[in-house]
């Protein structure tokens, strides 16, 4: 029989087992796709051998490698999607079912029963890391299956090596966002020190080809670990073997913080203790706090104000980065546009570039990432994130009664919340134009600063747009209806929509009705102005947002 | 035979800010023993110490004997723990919920759970979150009692049941009493406690003051007399008699109410000289005894 706190954590994570799985084979037959499309290229393969290793890897791509499915496997599914998708899941389930359990007292019910600290965590642990297991395992059979559909001539043994350093790496981070939750007490503490480790060590083994001072630090990277000695194609290796030993030594150290440590003190401690405490410590704060928590406009951006660092901190590291390079790809800018040229233009449309030759400008390079790729999935996860904490959240959780038990409006209160993540969002976006204004000027790319504002603008409404969708699911499906996951399957799906219909004439015409294509058109956000069609994004989202306030005005609020 | 409880200068700081200071404890076993006192006295610190959710700064505690640190998965196998903030699983039924509870005990409780679920009008296949707090609370008492435990600790255990439950509830703490289980009992609500519980300790700013009887708080207290006169007195008179306090003079100088702390004779002696009409004696209000203890001094409170 499975042990009972063990098998809870597998029941647990069963649906993002399934959600991420899904999204993960979705992504293999995809790349499957276009990796056939890309080997049909003749022009393409011969181009690829004349090129700087360096400049490539800016992309991602391993110029030795490329060519062979092996090799463009590793490069998009298992150096960004795959571990984007296993990290996320991981971190995510290691922070909820260890730490979010203590925040909200329940590790004092599990732990009253006759069971062992060590016991509950390590079956917990052990519970993260079999979901894991079993993602990785998702992925794994469906490129097996997809393997002699696309004539991919993969290696087994690869495949299942690649699985099991993708698994590795996923437990590594399980385990220093338990470190880090254990250390801290606390959830947001566990997810944002492993989220934001990620993705530093990502950028270190990225980057540190084209960027000389990360050199030094690339050794010390998960990912490196991770893709040593590219498993795909060589199988294991003491990569795997330091993945392996990192990953036992912070459950070591996880699991002895936890035997020690004080359970749940946040919530012993009464209110006012802790507010001196934190008077204390920062003077001057409960007054700044006291202004902000004066509305519900105001609470709402007080809650974002983390995610606003985080989220705007990390795209505005990425655009700083992208500016900082750019001098390197433009020296070989004339062999990039050599390649472009032979590289079919459904990969350039799988990331969101219908016009492949915009890349070699600086508008269209760091378009390509920022404004294109990243930045949309960035600035959309945080907004409809923004419209789950505060509003649908609020509603499943109870606090709505209280936050409408106020003589204001239930109108009011709701459109102040929802101004709020809004609000919010524009901070984020300032601050990635900030970084990019300033990139802009310290390299010297020359871009237009007016198109700098403009692109910002757009990637902003672009979120408010999947916000407002998000509330209209809420709004008309109730707290318990997976507005945040509908909104998602929406935003891919006219991605791809986007993509795809500026390849296909039998798309072209259903293009028009993505926002996506509203925003990046055929031409990257950085190189044209603000555009009419950002208008659309606007009034969609306000007619969404408005939508959704009247329908709440005159549904039952759950309790 | 060892103390159900015992606790010897256990201390819990957080930080700085005292949680609970030097308590020394001992709760017999079988008996119910009510632990009071304000918000924030150190009533929880106090229960998570002994459950190990909590280090101690200093001093130390046991249960049946058994160390409190060393032993506590040992101790929890008899504990039956009802949280003060009780926290649920939302989308588990009561049902799978206390099934979870059980396996983790390694017991089946199928039983003793369809009793109790029955006794407490509680439909155990719904899904905690739509179950009113009410009900929530009942899934806590169940996943309490479910295991009969020799031990019940039990923190606001009320909160949220209604007059018919509480009644219930109490009844099944003098059962468990009469079964010679013992059971710790803490609230800053008097009434939950007065009903079922022999012996009470006083705790406030993280500090145990006293511990005794309900009677023996009750012979503590000191009674109040109101002494209704034809004509107006001189209040005086009475105030320098030792041990009284006059409280008020009404009626135009002609009721006089007293507070006695000892005998009553010498003020009875006093009145019978005047022209006096009825003698009424208030009887100790146990309320106004703990909120005697419970004190006006509400500085910097200690962690609850």
């Amino acid at each position: 029989m499975i042990p009972a706190i063990l098998g809870k954590t597998l029941r647990d994570r069963r649906r993002a087992v399934m959600g991420f799985g899904l999204g993960i084979v979705a992504l293999a037959v995809w790349l499957g796709v276009m990796f056939t499309v890309m080997r049909e290229s003749d022009d393409f393969s011969e181009f690829m051998n004349n090129l700087p290793a360096g400049l490539l890897s800016a992309f991602g791509i391993d110029s030795a490698t490329f060519l062979s499915a092996a090799g463009f496997l590793s490069s998009y599914l298992f150096t960004l999607f795959a571990p984007l998708f296993v990290l996320f899941f991981v971190i995510n389930a290691a922070a909820n079912e260890v730490m979010a359990e203590e925040r909200d007292g329940l590790i004092d019910m599990v732990l009253s029963s006759p069971v062992t600290r060590t016991r509950v965590f390590l079956e917990k642990t052990a519970g993260v890391a079999l979901a894991a297991l079993a993602l990785v395992a998702v992925l794994t059979v469906s490129l097996l299956v997809v393997d002699p559909i696309f004539d991919l001539s993969l290696s087994v043994n690869g495949v299942l090596a690649a699985g099991l350093s993708l698994w590795l790496l996923g437990v590594v981070f399980a385990a220093l966002a338990l470190v880090a939750g254990t250390f801290t007490g606390r959830s947001v503490m566990a997810g944002g020190v492993a989220g934001s480790l990620a993705f530093l060590t990502w950028f270190v083994s990225g980057f540190s080809d084209l960027y000389p001072p990360l050199e030094t630090f690339d050794r010390a990277s998960p990912f490196t670990w991770y893709q040593e000695p590219d498993p795909l194609t060589n199988g294991i290796g003491p990569g795997q073997l330091w993945l392996a030993a990192t990953a036992a030594v912070l459950i070591t150290v996880a699991t002895l913080m936890f035997r020690r440590r004080d359970l749940s003190t946040e919530r012993t401690l009464p209110a006012a203790t802790r507010i001196t405490r934190l008077a204390r410590k920062r003077r001057g704060r409960s007054v700044r706090a006291a202004w902000l928590l004066t509305g519900s406009f105001r609470k709402t951006v007080w809650d974002r104000r983390r995610s606003v660092w985080g989220w705007g901190g990390g795209l505005g590291l990425l655009t700083l980065v992208l500016f900082s390079v750019w001098p390197t790809i433009a020296s070989d800018a004339e062999a990039l546009s050599g390649l472009i040229t032979s590289l079919p233009r459904e990969v350039f449309a799988m990331f969101g570039m219908s016009d492949p030759a915009a890349i070699v400008t600086p508008a269209g390079f760091v378009s390509s990432r920022t404004y294109q790729a990243i930045g949309p999935i960035l600035i959309i996860m945080f907004v409809v994130r923004g419209v789950s904490m505060a509003l649908v959240k609020e509603e499943s959780d109870g606090a709505f009664d209280l936050a409408l038990s106020v003589p204001s409006s239930r109108k009011g209160v709701i459109a102040a919340k929802a101004t709020g993540v809004a609000f919010s969002t524009g901070l984020v976006i300032v601050v990635v134009t900030a970084a990019a204004v300033f990139g802009n000027l310290a390299w010297e790319t020359d871009l237009d600063a007016g198109r700098i504002l403009a692109a910002g603008a757009g990637l902003g409404l672009l979120g408010l747009f999947f916000g407002g969708l998000t509330m209209v699911a809420w709004a008309f499906g109730g707290p318990s209806f997976p507005a945040a996951r509908i909104t998602a399957v929406v935003a891919m799906a006219t991605f791809l929509l986007n993509g795809l219909g500026s390849l296909t004439d039998a798309l072209e015409a259903a293009r028009v009705i993505s926002p996506f294509y509203w925003y990046f058109g055929d031409a990257p956000p950085l190189a044209k102005g603000f555009e009419p069609a950002y208008f659309l994004l606007l009034a969609g989202a306000l007619a969404m947002g408005s939508a959704a306030v009247m329908r709440i005005d005159r549904r039952d609020i759950a309790t | 035979m060892s103390r159900a409880i015992e606790t010897s200068g256990l201390t819990k700081y957080y930080g700085d800010t005292p949680g609970i200071l030097d308590l020394d404890l001992a709760v017999e076993v079988g008996e119910v023993f009510g632990f009071i006192g304000p918000n924030g006295a150190g009533k929880t610190t106090t229960i998570r110490l002994l459950l190990d959710f909590l280090k101690p700064s200093a001093g130390s505690g046991s249960i049946f004997g058994l160390d409190i640190e060393r032993d506590s998965p040992a101790i929890r196998g008899r504990v039956g723990y009802l949280p003060g903030d009780l926290a649920l699983y939302p989308s588990m039924t009561g049902r799978e919920f206390l099934l979870y509870f059980s396996r983790l005990r390694g017991i089946d409780t199928a039983a003793v759970t369809k009793r109790l679920a029955e006794r407490f009008e509680l439909d155990l296949d719904r899904q905690i979150k739509e179950y009113s707090k009410g009900n929530r609370q009942k899934v806590g008492v169940l996943n309490a009692f479910m295991h009969e435990p020799e031990l019940l600790i039990l923190d606001e255990p009320t909160g949220g049941l209604d007059p018919l439950m509480q009644q219930e509830f109490a009844e099944l703490l003098t059962e468990v009493r009469a079964e010679g289980r013992t059971v710790f009992l803490s609230s800053h609500y008097l009434p939950e406690v007065e009903r079922v519980a022999d012996r009470v300790g006083i705790v406030r700013q993280g500090r145990l003051i006293d511990v005794d009887t309900l009677s023996g708080f009750r012979s503590k207290v000191q009674a109040n007399l109101s002494i209704k006169f034809g004509s107006p007195v001189d209040p005086a008179r009475f105030a320098s008699i030792e041990g009284v306090t006059v409280i008020d003079l009404l009626d135009g100088g002609t009721l006089l109410r007293l507070s006695i702390a000892g005998s009553q004779k010498p003020v009875i002696e006093a009145a019978s000289s005047l022209d006096v009409i009825t003698v009424t004696s208030e009887e100790a209000d146990l309320d106004e005894v703990f909120l005697s203890y419970y004190g006006s001094d509400t500085g910097a409170d200690p962690a609850g």
